[in-house]
């Protein structure tokens, strides 16, 4: 009897664990941003998007994070040089693959980080990606920031040259999104 | 050991509704556990759901995205509109259609374009560099060493005219880029405003070349022009950044 009844609290408790309702919230695009920057032996600079599309899964109470999609169009980076941008979109065959993509299989925060793992498909290669930043919790309102490197070829995107000089392969993503 | 005939140490034989009890009790401890494992399996199908769910949500933003991108920049030279524009010349040939695939080989016929731009650039700029040598050494030149520097530094002239131009035609003639201007100062914009200068300098230099002949006089401007196109076309290539 006392097993049963052990039984019946534990059904009782995992019903109870999934009654939790989940919704979904977007992004803020005016305070969300993703910037990449890269390096040439000549020049360094950085492109900008504030045109960041995003939707987590979350509880009422916003305490849990369950899932996080993120998306950006490859033509929307800016890094002040109409040229630059344009051979950008060249190499990653933007018109083929407008977006570059995050979809989270797992989001884990304490306290005031953050960690994801999940993948990112750019230039119609997925990848899978581990990511770590800072989490900030202000009333209904949640803050993701954080940085990461990747490297073009494992997108199998060739590094674009100038004066026959390759860019370098390696380039970082800053990530600020902000729901609410 | 418990055996089920017996009550702890007790041997006298239990009453047969004590067996039918304690047989309910197992079949109902058994029932208990398979609704149990059945609400499990239903909550791991639920959440395998849930999962799927992350398509949906990429699924979702594609829905509310804005529309395709454009391909072609508002604004395009007029060179460029010529033959590469939504009613350009190169638009009645199948291969340059205007479909996002065609305009995708397109960029790699500007790319191409651009990278002999960059070739030719550096190759006019050494002549440019060969001929203010002989320029400089033909402006004190006398007698038979007047001639000969003078056939030399002509002849390095054609060349350069012809690297010269060959380099501005592919960049002013190279399919446009994808996306319009942006706004600010950037690197391109310098290398654009100094094009300007060089080609008027380069264009004074052979109109005074012409009016030598007549009018020795004119020797220091034709110099002075020659100067100012090579340093406008070197400052041009030193300011391109990518």
């Amino acid at each position: 009897m006392r097993k049963l009844g052990l039984l019946l609290i534990s059904f009782v408790l995992v019903v109870s664990t999934f009654a939790q309702n989940k919704v979904k919230v977007s992004n803020v695009k005016e305070e969300s941003s993703i910037t990449y920057s890269m390096n040439h032996p000549l020049h360094a600079w950085t492109g900008e998007t504030k045109d960041v599309n995003s939707i987590i899964l979350t509880d009422d109470a916003r305490s849990t994070i369950y899932q996080v999609a993120v998306s950006a169009k490859v033509s929307t980076f800016d890094s002040k040089n109409a040229n630059r941008d344009s051979h950008m979109m060249e190499v990653t065959e933007a018109l083929k693959f407008p977006n570059v993509t995050f979809v989270s299989s797992s989001v884990t925060i304490e306290g005031g980080d953050f960690t994801s793992t999940g993948t990112i498909t750019f230039h119609g290669i997925s990848q899978p990606v581990a990511l770590k930043g800072k989490f900030t919790k202000e009333g209904n309102k949640l803050t993701f920031a954080g940085n990461f490197q990747l490297k073009m070829t494992q997108f199998k995107i060739d590094p674009p040259s100038l004066m026959g000089i390759s860019t370098n392969d390696d380039f970082k993503l800053d990530f600020k999104v902000v729901y609410q | 050991m418990f055996n089920i005939g017996t009550f702890g140490h007790y041997q006298k034989p239990l009453p047969d509704f004590i067996h039918l009890f304690y047989f309910k009790f197992v079949i109902m401890k058994i029932l208990a556990m398979i609704v149990l494992l059945v609400t499990l399996v239903s909550f791991q199908s639920k959440a395998q759901k849930d999962t799927t769910a992350t398509v949906d949500l990429l699924g979702e933003m594609n829905k509310t995205a804005p529309e395709k991108t454009k391909l072609l920049p508002d604004k395009i030279l007029f060179t460029q509109r010529i033959f590469w524009g939504e009613k350009g010349l190169m638009r009645s040939f199948n291969a340059f259609e205007l479909t996002p695939e065609k305009r995708q080989k397109e960029l790699k016929v500007r790319r191409t374009m651009l990278v002999m731009h960059q070739v030719m650039g550096m190759v006019t700029l050494g002549g440019m560099v060969a001929q203010g040598i002989v320029g400089a050494k033909l402006y004190n030149a006398s007698g038979s060493n007047y001639q000969s520097l003078k056939d030399t530094h002509e002849g390095l002239a054609a060349a350069v005219n012809v690297g010269y131009f060959s380099t501005a035609a592919l960049s002013l003639f190279a399919p446009p880029k994808m996306l319009n201007e942006r706004k600010g100062y950037s690197s391109i914009k310098l290398h654009r405003a100094l094009a300007v200068v060089h080609l008027s300098a380069m264009i004074a230099t052979n109109i005074l070349a012409g009016s030598l002949e007549g009018n020795p006089s004119l020797r220091p401007y034709h110099r002075a022009a020659a100067y100012t196109a090579f340093g406008a076309f070197a400052a041009s290539m030193i300011v391109i950044k990518f």
